[in-house]
């Protein structure tokens, strides 16, 4: 029995990943609350006003050349 | 490159700036690092634009970018990824409308308790709008795992709804 704590294991992820499909198809209603959730939380963040700094820095890099 | 190449690089380093500040939330837990680590990136990516082939995918490239950034430096011991004062529900950005919805705030808070392989598939895939494969990709991990990982994630998440469900009945 594995820990849950442990890393998953990625050969049998793969295995369980064959499968995933089928369940979401099964769970699909729940997983998009999930979905809708999941973007809710992170539109905010992306609506958010790019920082002065940021673009300050991106037009600074523009005016170098890369190494 | 030429010149248009590197216009072209900009506006998409530029376009891409609100998706890798947001991702940079889900790995920091803290928005002010969150935004370093996304300046670090914009550095790096632009250091390494030679060698992103144009007609690719820049967000994914960026991605990677910036994740292998954060483990890099999570390695060497400089970043902290405990939350223990809720600082990654904090560093969301929620609209005021938002912020009564009790449910929505339960969902962060189960979010939280997720394993960070778990919420970052879920981040990549349920939010960023990767497919398996490219979230695949950016983790450098098999399709199949990517898939597990949100397939437990998700089931994890359900469950916690379900027992909050009941135990407000």
């Amino acid at each position: 029995m594995r820990n849950p704590q442990d890393r998953p294991n990625q050969s049998e992820d793969t295995r369980e990943g064959a499968q995933s499909d089928l369940k979401n198809d099964i769970d699909g209603e729940q997983n998009d609350a999930i979905t809708s959730h999941l973007r809710r939380a992170f539109e905010a963040t992306t609506e958010e006003k790019i920082p002065d700094d940021m673009l300050q820095l991106l037009h600074r890099l523009s005016q170098t050349k890369p190494s | 490159m030429t010149a248009d190449n590197a216009g072209d690089f900009e506006r998409g380093l530029l376009d891409n700036l609100p998706a890798l500040r947001a991702y940079a939330r889900s790995l920091a837990h803290d928005p002010v690092l969150a935004d370093d680590l996304v300046q670090e990136t914009m550095v790096r990516a632009w250091e390494k634009q030679y060698q992103f082939e144009a007609g690719t995918n820049l967000k994914a490239w960026l991605f990677t970018i910036q994740r292998n950034s954060f483990y890099t430096k999570l390695r060497r011991g400089k970043r902290e990824v405990e939350d223990p004062d809720g600082a990654f529900e904090m560093s969301l950005t929620a609209p005021p409308a938002q912020l009564s919805n009790l449910e929505f705030q339960d969902f962060l808070k189960a979010f939280e308790t997720l394993s960070p392989e778990h919420r970052e598939a879920l981040v990549l895939v349920g939010a960023s709008g990767f497919s398996y494969q490219e979230a695949a990709e950016v983790c450098g991990v098999a399709v199949g795992t990517i898939k597990s990982r949100v397939n437990r994630a998700r089931e994890t998440l359900a469950a916690k709804a379900t027992a909050a469900e009941l135990a407000a009945i």
